[in-house]
């Protein structure tokens, strides 16, 4: 056996006679027509932050309109109220919001990318939590002052009219949030948190009609009332345009496995193919999310990222086994029907803007890595720094060496367990240097484990690469 | 590849969730007993005992009865039936027992010296059939003794208490009339 290189290097002598190179004779017989890309958005933070707090100053300044900031001013009780109404007035905002950017609008997708949706969707959660803990706290004060604490908490768990509904609704706000807490979701199977993060509609629903009925700033003003129910109306109309359309479209015309091939042992690459790809628009570094039609899959969707430049013959992607559904996806038989929803993602070759691309993917995150090279310019010396834990995990190597000489770029790779390489930190500043010299001056892309993503971006930043220029997805699921 | 690999049942993964739906409809239908006279405990006492000052947050008034909180539009202007204060006849009489949907009402009331007015009043007897009914009244009763002192036999109805408002106010008309239970 070879002795193990343990810094970046080109590792030429050792592999290229073994990458098969059936690759290569599909990626010709897919170099059919490209797919149209996807326009990119115009709008910018400005314009999401202006909308935002346009739709905030109408319903909070319904609240203070009404004497809500006043009402601190005289004495504790109007200040409970008011802020009751203030809090629960938040609160909804927020979970509107939050369900307004899952329902993944298009104009802000393609401008921002669905994983900054979902960060952002993960605040106005927390923002929500947060906001519903102090209305029920300070709902509960006001109505103390009535008959006593006891009487205030029978007062809001049903008692008056819709509370019972609106208890429910914050209790399973509570649950939602603490099942989304990083160190207890990990616990759960992702598709039993969706789920159960899915109650946050019913709770949202359920806490609607005290809203309209006990709260004073809508039960008692009419054109403030019909404000708040058009906004909710939006946003339902938003979820069943941006979520739900969609995805019935992409079960009702699905694509189909045209190939599937095993490219490692716990690797695959498969190829869907369709009539709808005709009219598809997609672009190298966006993903889908694929949802097999098989009885025992159709209820969840995975993430993959294109693997090929796109083209109208097929969509190809690489589905390593992470023990999860991704095994039996990496295993479906030709022809098995396949739904997809998207593209998504902002990480398309645009983002090298006439400048040259330092690549770093870490294992299967050289799938969109390989879609991108196959997209650049002759000239463009991409630089491509390929990590992997073993050396027969460094798929498509054959092909990524062959696609980065033909446009006068180089890939280096690192192999082995991180604990045995002799450069520590194969990532910090000094490795990055003495191995790409012009890496200051280049655009990032990257992809792979979280832990990759954050060491090599640590690291481009140390060597003075712009965090503007640093481009990947942020890990979400 | 592991082949033995199965992934997970939708029954399985979706059972979490079901469940925390299912235990919440069923709190909801078991927590839900709205409208048992205390939407109104808060509410209408302002109009015969002083004001506490607590902004109405209860959507079952009407904006036209109560206010936003607001004293000057929670102090009403008494009805024109209601005489001056003098003169109550000591002695209570009974008024008849008028069916309701939900059980008979009977009003005891101190009547003014001309017998035109009530001066105070109260329901002795109010449906009970049900726990629903004892708790609603027990509540709502003592709203409209108050109510009646200040706004005569047409005071306001209590919300959620509607149906023993009516009992009450027609077996008070009735005493009034001269009719005796």
């Amino acid at each position: 056996m070879a002795p193990t290189v343990t810094e970046w290097n080109e590792l030429e002598h050792e592999h290229s006679g073994r990458t098969p190179r059936r690759t290569t004779a599909k990626a010709k017989s897919l170099a059919a027509r490209p797919l149209d890309t996807p326009r990119r958005s115009r709008l910018l933070h400005s314009d999401i932050a202006a909308l935002l707090a346009a739709i905030a100053t109408c319903t909070i300044g319904v609240w203070a309109w009404h004497g809500g900031v006043s009402a601190f001013g005289r004495g504790w009780a109007p200040a409970a109220t008011s802020l009751t109404q203030i809090s629960g007035i938040v609160a909804s905002l927020a979970g509107l919001f939050g369900v307004a950017l899952v329902a993944r609008p298009k104009n802000v997708e393609r401008a921002f990318g669905l994983d900054q949706l979902f960060v952002w969707h993960r605040y106005l959660g927390e923002a929500m939590a947060i906001a519903v803990g102090v209305h029920v706290v300070a709902g509960l004060l006001e109505w103390t002052q009535g008959d006593g604490f006891w009487s205030a908490v029978q007062d809001s768990t049903g008692r008056q009219p819709y509370m019972a509904a609106a208890t429910i609704g914050a209790v399973l706000v509570g649950v939602v949030t603490v099942t989304s807490l990083r160190s207890i979701r990990r616990k759960f199977a992702y598709e039993t948190w969706y789920f159960l993060h899915l109650t946050a509609y019913f709770a949202l629903a359920v806490s609607f009609s005290h809203q309209i009925v006990t709260g004073g700033d809508f039960a008692r003003d009419t054109v403030a009332r019909w404000i708040w129910i058009g906004l909710h109306g939006l946003v339902i109309a938003m979820l069943l345009w941006g979520r739900f359309v969609p995805t019935f479209a992409a079960m009702w015309k699905p694509l189909h496995v045209r190939s599937i091939e095993r490219l490692t042992d716990d690797t695959a690459s498969i190829v869907l193919g369709g009539p709808t790809l005709q009219s598809l628009k997609a672009e190298a570094g966006q993903f889908f999310l694929l949802r097999p039609l098989r009885r025992d899959l159709w209820w969840q969707t995975h993430p993959f990222s294109l693997a090929a430049a796109p083209t109208a013959l097929g969509l190809e992607f690489s589905v390593k086994d992470r023990g999860d559904a991704s095994a039996a996806i990496a295993q479906l038989e030709r022809g098995t029907q396949v739904a997809i929803e998207g593209p998504y993602g902002i990480c398309t070759p645009d983002v090298a803007a006439g400048r040259k691309l330092i690549f770093v993917a870490g294992g299967i995150g050289i799938a969109p890595i390989r879609a991108l090279m196959q997209r650049l310019e002759p000239g463009s010396e991409p630089v491509l720094l390929y990590r992997a834990r073993r050396t027969k995990d460094l798929v498509h190597l054959e092909e990524l060496r062959r696609l980065a000489d033909s446009k006068g770029g180089t890939v280096l790779t690192l192999v082995g367990p991180s604990a045995s390489l002799a450069d520590r930190d194969p990532f910090g500043a000094d490795s990055l240097v003495a191995a790409v010299p012009d890496i200051a001056e280049r655009v990032a892309v990257l992809c792979g484990p979280e832990r990759l993503l954050f060491a090599a971006r640590k690291g481009l930043i140390d060597v003075g690469v712009s965090s503007l220029d640093i481009h990947y997805e942020r890990p979400w699921w | 590849m592991r082949s033995s690999d199965r992934p997970a049942s939708l029954a399985r993964r979706a059972l979490p969730a079901v469940l925390l739906a299912g235990v919440s409809g069923a709190a909801l239908t078991q927590l839900d007993r709205p409208s048992s006279g205390i939407a109104l405990g808060r509410v209408k006492p302002k109009t015969s005992t002083t004001s506490n000052g607590t902004p109405s947050n209860t959507g079952t008034v009407s904006p036209s009865t109560v206010g936003n909180g607001d004293p000057t539009a929670t102090s009403r202007v008494p009805n024109s039936s209601v005489p001056a204060p003098p003169a109550c006849s000591g002695a209570a009489v009974l008024g008849p027992v008028v069916e309701t949907r939900w059980g008979p009402v009977q009003v005891k009331a101190v009547l003014t010296a001309n017998g035109k007015a009530a001066c105070s009043a109260d329901a002795p007897v109010t449906p009970s059939d049900r726990n629903r009914s004892l708790d609603i009244n027990s509540q709502a009763v003592p709203l409209i003794n108050d109510e009646v002192k200040v706004q005569g036999v047409n005071f306001d109805s209590i919300t959620g208490a509607t149906v023993t408002s009516d009992g009450y106010r027609e077996s008070l008309q009735a005493v009034l009339d001269g009719k005796r239970g």
